[in-house]
């Protein structure tokens, strides 16, 4: 077979595909060229915790991811504390969500709190992109209204190479990945059982019952390890370059302008860690330095012991207990300032 | 620095750039060897001067042997052993890696504990066994040492096969490095469909099914319907994206002039274990049978009055025993390696070789292939007590677990299907151009749709 024929062969058809794409994608995933830079949210924002906090109006709304809602018991958080305390853990969550969350639900409610307690670890207060894409999307655009710039720049745009960002603008098979990969999935997915009398939600019922099943926490680890990788790059270990793009001084913006004082807790965690003392230096430094805002730091605590955890990240009964206690102390003294 | 990324596309650009503008073969093994030190320092740098003064301590070795043949032996001993204590210590000792960091630390570069122990070890057992074969090849007197430092040292580090493989071989790659090179359409002929192939394999199949299979090895009780859906899975996960990287791999040696060694030739296709291992990581493969079963084997049977058993049976089960611990530091890998020696044992006593035909030979491939399919589950298992628990359990937990079992099934063999239609057209249609072109720019269309959507880190990074 002569090389430069299959090559020419190959560069034909891809022609084609791209070509008919072009045509035919714009009309059924319903875009232009070029096509928008970064996210397209839905105007909704899930109603349920902004009716929670004015229902139960909290001193204190705690925001995090599954370790927060591991590591913290708010009940007994409010008792020892006095106060009501009104909890919006939300597993998967990241710092775009916790933007989004202040921002839409916090600071549009009839009740405004007093403090919001951010549980945070690593990097993840400057890395925006973190936990916005894949199935992490739509618990994202729980929290977003039609139009979020300031998220879609830093959590989307921003961190786009320039290859990314032409293929987003003028490659209808990269503009539409997402959508077509759900169709392609959904095929897959519902078309064969269908065959055997099993519709859509029997399907659905059938795999949702398998992916919230109890996990191995050995496994566990070392997924989650896996995944943190992401925000132990090299170039998210450098906090004053990452600051300007991240979304956390427009968070301390926010509270600030709105007279809500700011907590970050920082929490222990029990797995590798690369040497990060120096963005750990300039985050505290930073923190330490802005108005109404306040860091709780328990990345070496000593009363935060191996034995209260399941995993590296998450507290089990015990842990969630002794946590909580110590976390009341910490609050207490801030109160008192 | 990953080989699907923005980062390694600049970097790659550069290389080939400047490599393709420099006058000889000197030059260009100099631009290989450096860039090969950028890329594996690429995080931490002091990774690259681990990596330069381990091929500088075996490129003074080797041509120790030859100067001393009367202490050869002794020489290639010598490196082999630091060449082992460098990957057991980087792989199985934690604390050698923060004693490493530390030194690296008080050596001015940036230690850091964590990029030693996740980092470090990648790439290790890739380099150390392409250097251990180098200094063996020099003392058999198979090979002459290599005396220009700079063409042993691009050999040695060579960047498209640092991380993992495939380990090639010093004679080829040696004799290659010293040829002069120019450029020549061909060399991007062979290059792309390798490239594509491999982007596609990793990024369409490997990324997708690695979240089905990741699911199911997560289950603290799965009951044994999933084990075998997950052991399937795993399967085509570990072949399209360990291939994707050879791929990859050999489609940029081949943008740079140089023809580097096969890994894989349809490895599910094998009807007896040692046609797997024949077919499978065939670079590391023939390693093991070149520098450890034939060797093993010459000496047990040099043995006087030992019982023929035992030549029959210690050589492969001690070859798939270390390769069971190269591949990973758990008692999952020792099994799975002993596992495979067994499967020899048996095969060969019991004297399937694998030559029947029709019927019997769809019966041999059906067995090996469960047997392979079997060795997955035991190399992905979280544990041995996992396994075990998941061995015993009943066949469906719940009424829900067989529907969800067809639906990942369902999904993994679409998957499935896409890399074996390529096979169909390989062995069916090898000259239907217009059907080969069509295949290929669907692959680079599902490549497109499929990009940015998983993480980027290859199975075999961790061996």
């Amino acid at each position: 077979m002569n090389s430069r024929q299959n090559f020419l062969r190959f560069l034909t058809a891809f022609g084609v595909v791209l070509l008919a794409s072009g045509i035919l994608l714009p009309r059924r995933y319903n875009f232009n060229y070029p096509a928008t830079l970064g996210p397209v949210f839905d105007a909704r924002v899930k109603g349920e915790h902004l009716q929670g906090i004015q229902q139960s109006r909290p001193s204190f709304v705690l925001l995090g991811d599954s370790t927060l809602y591991e590591g913290v018991d708010p009940a007994l958080f409010a008792e020892g504390l006095g106060m009501p305390v009104y909890e919006m853990a939300t597993p998967g969550s990241g710092t775009a969500a916790w933007y989004l969350q202040i921002k839409n639900i916090i600071l549009e409610s009839s009740h405004r709190p007093k403090y919001v307690v951010v549980f945070f670890r690593n990097t993840m207060l400057t890395v925006p992109q973190y936990r916005t894409t894949g199935r992490y999307f739509a618990l994202l655009d729980d929290y977003a209204t039609k139009n979020e710039p300031l998220v879609s720049e830093l959590a989307f745009v921003n961190p786009m190479n320039p290859v990314e960002r032409f293929a987003e603008q003028y490659l209808p098979l990269y503009t539409a990945r997402v959508e077509i990969r759900d169709d392609l999935d959904n095929a897959i997915r519902y078309l064969p059982p269908r065959l055997f009398g099993c519709n859509r939600d029997c399907a659905n019922e059938a795999v949702s019952s398998i992916f919230g099943r109890e996990v191995d926490p050995v496994a566990l680890n070392l997924a989650q390890e896996d995944a943190a990788k992401t925000l132990y790059a090299q170039e998210e270990l450098d906090f004053q370059a990452q600051l300007e793009t991240s979304l956390l001084p427009h968070m301390i913006a926010l509270t600030q302008k709105n007279n809500v004082n700011l907590i970050f807790v920082r929490t222990r965690i029990f797995g590798p860690e690369p040497e990060m003392s120096a963005y750990r230096n300039s985050l505290d430094a930073y923190l330490t330095g802005q108005d109404g805002v306040f860091l709780l730091d328990f990345w070496q605590d000593p009363r935060i012991l191996e034995e209260y955890y399941v995993d590296s990240l998450h507290m089990n009964a015990l842990g969630k207990k002794e946590f909580t206690k110590i976390l009341i102390e910490e609050f207490k003294a801030i109160l008192l300032k | 620095m990953a080989f699907i990324g923005f980062e390694f596309l600049i970097f790659f650009l550069i290389v080939l750039a400047l490599y393709w503008l420099l006058p000889n073969p000197g030059w260009q093994n100099f631009l290989l060897f450096a860039s090969s030190l950028i890329f594996y320092g690429w995080l931490a740098s002091w990774h690259g001067a681990i990596l330069f003064a381990s091929i500088l301590v075996d490129f003074l070795l080797a041509l120790g042997m030859a100067r001393w043949r009367n202490r050869s032996v002794f020489l290639m001993w010598l490196g082999i052993i630091l060449n082992l204590a460098l990957l057991i210590s980087v792989k199985y000792f934690a604390y050698y890696n923060e004693t490493l960091a530390a030194w690296s630390m008080q050596a001015g570069f940036a230690g850091d504990v964590f990029l030693t122990t996740i980092l470090l070890p990648l790439g290790t057992s890739f380099y150390t066994l392409k250097k251990i074969s180098y200094l063996v090849e020099v003392q058999r007197g198979t090979l002459r040492p290599q005396p220009d430092f700079i063409a042993f040292g691009a050999y040695a580090a060579f960047f498209p096969q640092v991380f993992s493989g495939p380990i090639e071989r010093p004679q080829a790659f040696l004799r290659q490095l010293q040829e002069k090179r120019a450029w020549a359409a061909d060399h991007f002929y062979n290059a792309w469909p390798l490239t594509l192939m491999g982007l596609f394999k990793k990024i369409v199949i490997a990324n997708t099914v690695k979240v089905l299979v990741d699911q199911i090895f997560l289950m603290k009780e799965p009951s044994k319907v999933f084990l075998i859906v997950g052991g399937l899975g795993f399967t085509l996960q570990i072949l399209a994206d360990f291939s994707s990287y050879t791929d990859l791999s050999r489609g940029i040696a081949f943008l740079l002039g140089l023809k580097t060694a096969e890994n894989f030739n349809t490895p599910y296709l094998a009807l007896t274990p040692n046609d797997f291992w024949n077919r499978w990581h065939i670079s590391f493969s023939s390693w093991l049978r070149d520098y450890i079963f034939f060797p093993v084997r010459r000496i047990l049977l040099r043995v006087k009055h030992l019982p023929g058993i035992f030549s029959q049976i210690i050589p492969p089960l001690l070859t798939m025993f270390i390769s069971g611990v190269w591949h990973g530091t758990g008692s999952t890998f020792i099994l799975w390696g002993v596992y495979y020696g067994i499967l020899i044992i048996i095969y060969q006593t019991l004297g399937i070789r694998g030559e029947a035909k029709s019927f019997k030979r769809f019966f041999l491939w059906l067995a090996m292939f469960a047997f392979i399919v079997f060795g997955w589950m035991i190399f992905r298992a979280g544990s041995l007590s996992w396994l075990w628990n998941a061995l015993m359990a009943p066949f469906s937990r719940a009424s829900n677990d067989l529907i969800a079992a067809f639906v990942l099934l369902v999904m993994i063999s679409f998957y499935a299907s896409l890399l074996f239609s390529k096979h169909l057209l390989d062995v069916y249609a090898p000259k239907k151009i217009s059907l080969h072109a069509l295949y290929y720019a669907l692959a680079a269309g599902m490549t497109i749709v499929f990009m940015n959507s998983s993480s980027p880190d290859f199975i075999y990074f961790q061996f």
